[in-house]
């Protein structure tokens, strides 16, 4: 991620509520965070979370413009894809939140706010806030959501974020505490583990 | 001296800063029990392949350190489908990730000693669950098996600790009876003259060796047929060489101090009731000989060999001997004349001759030259002279009336093939079997050396207070040196897997726990350490002072 990126914000917050939070955002496609990044609110104590969905929703109009062919004006078409008036909805999935200046994992206190900027936190951030592992077993529990696939994307992007061979570091620890929560469920243990590590990107 | 500021002032002593373990543990207790043991989780890291039964680890505790031998290693999961469909550990990731994660090592140890203060204590509590456990530090094993000085001894390492030192006591070794078992070509041999290396340096005993095959005087062959140092010339005038075959032991460059020779007279019926297995004698055969012993006298063997038929259907019609009795016995006794050491007249005094010299302090090495081969022969040569000398022992010790000044020196005697003389049947009988039950009492204490110590008299085992195994493979072997062990079951595991040569275990009374160790070799490091003559010139010049100290009354050899 290049440092003019950083300073865009994603968008803004449509709902929320602790555990989870709806962004609104303009459908460029370099804009929309991927599946699985790190976000952060812009306010002074940021909660953090993890994209786990990305909704585009229709409207009569882009029904028409689905069914009508190749006899749409060009003009239109572009319009529509630079100037929607529908937001795309991002999901985030709280997972950590800053108190007394410390970086925490787990569920914030207070949701963020209507309208609250959303970014995308840096690698360094990303690094930082998976120095710890604790909100691995909060992302296990959640059956709302892809759990797994959230946490091969989030596991993979931690580790991308690192210079080698910290990465390798990183994905071992973090697989042992998986192997940990997961010492009942070993199909599922073996899935995610073999994922994380031979989808490395 | 200078006004320099002393840096110890200001530096806590090194002592407290090595109580902090510096290592990384290598586990944590998970389980387990004071009578059964404790099972310990192997950090991820730590290789399996690397904890040999038999090592040292030490558990934290709260309050106090737990000293505790490995006897178990196994593999243990957090869940058993891993062992049913294994995850791919083809990848590195992977495989760092499951090791100590869902796979890992489980070593069960049991707890032999705490560590607290000076001096070792007994356990009778387990530390509580999680308590990190640590390899054994140099520092924790002279801790507890004690430092070089003079009544500790250096007889070999802890496993997979090559410079690390473990020490017997010395003192207490000779204390109570001592066994050395193992299977043949273990290291007995080597194993029996490093303990008598420490018993002669420590004067802790002299010794009376009876050497059957030329393993402890002068100039011993090894298997791979090199030559290494004997007593004698690692403690020139300390140590004296006696023979039964002056010719075999020349042979071999060793001069002995002197030839023993014995005289049939001297033999009486008790010498040859000890042969009784040995030699195929019957009940009647044995109640025969102490018949003739009364009817003819001293010369009885003598005259029995030399007699014909006419007499001996004489002495079967006086007596109430069976007519075939005699002849039998006849027969078998005859073997008696391949032993040139037997002789039909002799001036010699051998049991004065050796008290002479123990009483003097000399360790005695008594080579049997061809004889070695011959079982019947020194089964009668050591019961003869042992029998005497420990008559000797019994009347100075009741003489000295507990004063202790009067008392003989502690004598220790040595004997292989100990089943021979210690068998179930006549243990009872015997002088050995006596000297091992009567404990220390008349200052005499035995160590045998034997391959099959379940041939041995359970009681006399029981009385064995040290004992040192190599490795043995007959479960009833085992079994044997392992009675009345307390924690037996977990030696067993560590007794089956000894090295085949070279490593032994050591139970009882001259150690706090058992121990095994890696035998310490016996080369040209340990004779200049430990011998007082570490060289040639200076074993002659201690040969020759001890010869002037001494008279040449015991060196019959150049004769
Ligand atoms: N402590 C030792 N130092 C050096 N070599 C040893 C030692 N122990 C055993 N050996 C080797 O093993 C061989 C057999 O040992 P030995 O004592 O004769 O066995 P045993 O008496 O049990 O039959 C020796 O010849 C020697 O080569
Ligand atoms: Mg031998």
């Amino acid at each position: 991620m290049s440092e003019s990126m950083l300073a865009i914000p994603v968008g803004r917050v449509l709902r929320a509520n602790v555990t989870n939070y709806v962004i609104g955002c303009r459908a460029h496609k370099e804009q929309l965070p991927a599946f699985g990044s790190l976000v952060k609110t812009d306010a002074n104590d940021p909660v953090f979370g993890l994209v786990y969905d990305i909704v585009m929703s229709d409207d009569p109009l882009i029904k028409q413009l689905t069914v009508a062919g190749n006899r749409v004006p060009e003009e239109i078409i572009q319009d529509q894809l630079q100037n929607r008036r529908l937001p795309v909805e991002i999901s985030v999935l709280a997972v950590g939140y800053y108190l007394g200046g410390r970086m925490r994992q787990g569920i914030p206190p207070r949701p963020p706010l209507s309208l609250d900027f959303i970014f995308r936190c840096d690698d360094d951030e990303l690094t930082a806030f998976t120095e710890r592992s604790d909100h691995l077993s909060l992302l296990l529990g959640n059956r709302e959501i892809p759990a797994d696939e959230l946490l091969v994307a989030h596991l993979q992007q931690a580790a991308a974020a690192r210079p080698s061979p910290t990465d390798e570091y990183f994905l071992q620890d973090a697989g042992g505490e998986l192997a940990r929560l997961l010492a009942v469920d070993m199909l599922r243990l073996d899935g995610i583990l073999r994922r994380i590590t031979s989808e490395k990107k | 001296m200078s006004d320099e500021p002393n840096l110890d002032d200001f530096f806590p002593p090194r002592a407290s800063l090595d109580k902090t373990p510096a290592a990384e543990p290598l586990g944590i207790v998970m389980a387990g029990s004071l009578s059964k043991g404790l099972d310990v989780k192997l950090a991820g890291k730590r290789l399996i392949e690397g904890l040999a039964v038999g090592r040292y680890v030490v558990i934290h505790g709260q309050g106090q350190q737990f000293f505790c031998m490995i006897n178990d290693v196994a593999l243990d999961n957090t869940n058993p489908l891993v062992e049913k469909s294994p995850p791919d550990m083809s990848n590195p990731i992977l495989d760092r990730i499951h090791r100590g994660a869902t796979v890992f090592g489980r070593v069960h140890v049991a707890p032999m000693l705490v560590l607290d203060g000076d001096t070792p204590k007994p356990v009778k509590t387990v530390p509580s669950h999680f308590a990190e456990v640590y390899d054994a530090t140099e520092e924790d094993i002279n801790r507890v098996f004690g430092q070089a000085d003079e009544e500790h001894f250096w007889v070999g390492a802890p496993l997979d600790m090559e410079e690390t030192k473990i020490h017997l006591n010395v003192p207490r070794l000779v204390e109570r009876s001592i066994g050395v078992f193992g299977k043949s070509g273990t290291g007995k041999s080597f194993l029996t003259r490093i303990l008598l290396t420490g018993v002669i340096k420590q004067r802790a005993a002299v010794n009376l060796i009876f050497d059957m095959h030329n393993d402890y005087g002068w100039e011993i062959r090894t298997e791979q047929r090199e030559s290494v140092k004997g007593l004698k010339q690692l403690f020139g005038g300390q140590v004296a060489v006696a023979t039964l075959d002056d010719e075999s032991s020349r042979r071999r460059g060793v001069r002995p101090d002197f030839v023993i020779t014995l005289g049939y007279d001297e033999i009486e019926p008790e010498d040859i009731a000890m042969l009784r297995q040995t030699m195929d004698l019957s009940d009647r055969m044995i109640d025969a000989a102490y018949l003739l012993r009364r009817i003819w006298g001293k010369g009885w063997i003598r005259r029995l060999l030399h007699a014909d038929g006419e007499e001996i259907e004489m002495i079967s019609g006086t007596t109430s001997i069976h007519a075939s009795t005699l002849p039998a016995l006849s027969s078998r006794l005859g073997r008696f004349r391949r032993f040139d050491f037997l002789k039909e007249e002799t001036t010699d005094k051998p049991v004065e001759k050796i008290l002479e010299y123990l009483e003097a302090g000399k360790s005695i090495v008594l080579e049997f030259g061809r004889y070695g081969n011959a079982l019947e022969a020194y089964i009668l040569v050591a019961n003869y002279l042992t029998r005497r000398i420990h008559d000797q022992y019994v009347r100075r010790m009741e003489q000295a009336l507990g004063d202790r000044s009067q008392e003989p020196r502690p004598l220790l005697i040595t004997i292989e093939e100990a089943h021979k003389f210690l068998d179930p049947q006549i243990a009872r009988q015997t002088i050995f079997g006596i000297i091992a039950r009567e404990l220390r009492k008349y200052n005499v204490t035995l160590l045998v050396v034997d391959q099959r110590p379940s041939g041995i008299d359970e009681e006399v085992m029981s009385q064995i207070g040290t004992r040192i195994t190599a490795l043995l493979d007959n479960e009833r072997d085992i079994q044997a040196v392992l009675t009345g062990v307390s924690g037996a079951g977990g030696l067993r595991e560590v007794l089956a897997r000894l090295d085949t040569q070279q490593q032994a275990l050591i139970m009882g009374h001259a150690v706090p726990m058992p121990v095994v160790v890696q035998v310490r070799p016996w080369d040209a490091k340990l004779y200049a350490i430990e011998g007082t003559a570490g060289d040639e010139s200076l074993t002659l010049m201690a040969d020759r002072a001890s010869r002037t100290l001494y008279g040449d009354e015991g060196f019959e050899g150049f004769n």
